[in-house]
């Protein structure tokens, strides 16, 4: 499941750079979604890691240290995570909500890490934007998430 | 004792976020799965246009032509003792103001101790032996340069005239807890403070340093540093040395070496990932296997990219800064100006301005384009960098 989920990613995170060649920061990031799913529904187990791959995979896309990227999804994981109970029980809604949710989180993480180590590490728009995308695929994750995930 | 992964993975990021080498590295490996499909997203990336690329190549000769001038200026006044030696333009790579020296970097085999280091027709130093039983002066590539005043410093035949016609008045530089110091002036000579002096031609003696290079400006001593009585005589003749070049704000040297002896420069070539963005940082499809290291420099059809950040086993990240230290400022005129963009390091009365090339200058591949002052403020000016062409190779090769 996990090597699925690099190659997804790589692919996705492609897309990105593409779009982001042409649209700049306009570009939403569609590595959102995905954490956002993993976050939701991934089994526990192998949640860490995931995630730790997303954010070194986004990094790595970025030309950025890693390891601000990944604090960042970790700490917009540890919120979205402490809301999990009551998103799930919204479905759809509450995956486009936590899509959004750790959207602003990584945003946020992403800025703070920036000040406080003096290095750029990017968020903001792109990564607010990645959260529109949760909107049409959250019939595909949901139906994902009953297949192969935890939704409970 | 186990250690639980998150705890592992937080102590890695922050390692990564303090720079932490090993770290760094590491994290550059990923970027293989980026490798097999970033042909594919360099076709639908926007291309380099071709006035772009016709602009680039004239800025890119002007930058070059710069850098030629500069070198020529830096050399100026100095000469070769010897047909099989050359004056080379050096990097220094550390001044050491407590050891009044500096660490320049010299061809390895191709120096001699006691070589006179300039710059600009100013003498600044002698190179030195790493050790005092030591016979060679270069160690990896670094020598040692102990600038006038230091104890390790020879003496130096010196003289200033009042005027070109005037009788020259002859003394000997020394070092002297003080710094530099006059002694055994001229039997019938007086000093006087303000006056330039420079070195005399004592070939006659076998001494190989030229006549005519600048060491500085005179100063008598100080009244009450004399005391009273028939030694009041010696405030005419003996005195301190005030040096016009602050020898350790420099980034390049001048010094003889032996004709035809090459560099060893660790060069490579590679391309950079299109997968990665183009704004301010790139990375590279080759890493230390490839012979990168951190600090390297990136350059493109003579246009600077930018120095290595971190070099991971096949992969390496670029950041697209200026290199720290001193740049070259070139105005539409060609007046050449070595500056940091720092405006406290500019010269007095000097003010950039937007548009104005900015040159960087490698020992070996001489100068490379580095930009345009995009903007010019209270602080310094910003440089706007020229673009990659993302179909081009790159040379990396060490500072």
């Amino acid at each position: 499941m996990i090597v699925a989920l690099v190659f997804v990613a790589v692919f996705l995170g492609q897309v990105f750079v593409v779009s982001r060649g042409w649209f700049g920061s306009f570009a939403p990031d569609p590595l959102v979604p995905i954490a956002a799913f993993v976050a939701l529904y991934w089994p526990r187990r192998t949640v860490l890691l995931s995630l730790v791959l997303l954010g070194w995979l986004r990094a790595s896309l970025l030309v950025e240290p890693a390891g601000g990227q990944v604090l960042a999804v970790l700490v917009a994981y540890a919120i979205v995570t402490g809301l999990r109970t009551h998103l799930l029980e919204f479905r759809e809604f509450g995956y486009v909500l936590g899509a959004f949710i750790l959207a602003g989180c990584w945003s946020m993480a992403a800025v703070l890490t920036s000040s406080a180590f003096g290095i750029g590490i990017s968020g903001g728009r792109e990564l607010v934007l990645g959260g529109l995308l949760s909107i049409p695929l959250a019939g595909w994750a949901m139906n994902l998430a009953n297949r192969y995930g935890e939704t409970s | 004792m186990t250690v639980r992964p998150s705890f592992l993975v937080v102590a890695l990021c922050l390692g990564s976020l303090f720079d932490w080498q090993p770290v760094r590295s590491g994290e550059q490996a990923l970027s293989a799965l980026l490798r097999p499909t970033d042909g594919l997203v360099q076709v639908c990336l926007p291309t380099f246009t071709e006035p772009e690329q016709t602009r680039r190549a004239l800025a890119v000769r002007e930058a070059r032509e710069a850098w030629g001038s500069w070198e020529i200026a830096l050399r100026s006044g100095a000469r070769s003792s010897d047909a099989r030696r050359e004056l080379a333009v050096v990097p220094v790579v550390e001044p050491r103001r407590s050891a009044q020296e500096l660490i320049v970097r010299v061809p390895p085999g191709a120096v001699l101790a006691g070589a006179a280091v300039t710059s600009h027709g100013v003498l600044l130093g002698f190179l030195r032996p790493w050790r005092r039983d030591a016979e060679r002066v270069e160690s990896g590539g670094l020598a040692r340069v102990a600038l006038l005043g230091n104890p390790k410093a020879r003496p130096v035949a010196a003289e200033w005239r009042a005027s070109a016609e005037s009788p020259a008045v002859h003394f000997l530089l020394t070092s002297g807890a003080e710094g530099p110091t006059i002694a055994h002036t001229s039997r019938e000579g007086v000093l006087a403070s303000g006056q330039l002096a420079y070195t005399r031609d004592a070939s006659m003696f076998g001494d190989a340093l030229p006549g005519g290079l600048l060491l500085g400006r005179v100063k008598q001593k100080d009244a009450s540093d004399i005391p009273g009585g028939a030694l009041a005589e010696s405030r005419q003749r003996e005195g301190k040395l005030e040096s016009l070049v602050d020898a350790y704000t420099l980034d390049h040297v001048v010094l003889e070496v032996d004709v035809g002896v090459p560099w060893e420069i660790r060069e490579t070539s590679c391309r950079a990932f299109a997968s990665t963005s183009r704004r301010g940082r790139l990375r590279l499809d080759a890493g230390m296997w490839n012979g990168i290291a951190s600090q390297d420099l990136v350059v493109q059809d003579g246009v600077f990219i930018g120095q290595v950040k971190a070099a991971g086993p096949w992969s390496s990240e670029v950041h697209r800064e200026l290199p720290p230290g001193k740049v070259l400022v070139v105005s539409p005129e060609g007046e050449v100006v070595s500056t940091t963009p720092l405006s406290a390091d500019w010269p007095r009365d000097w003010v950039p301005q937007v548009g104005w090339r900015v040159v960087v200058g490698h020992r070996v591949y001489g100068g490379f384009l580095a930009g345009e002052i995009r903007e010019v403020g209270p602080r310094g000016f910003s440089v706007e960098r020229p673009l990659l062409d993302p179909e081009g190779d790159l040379q990396v090769f060490e500072r």
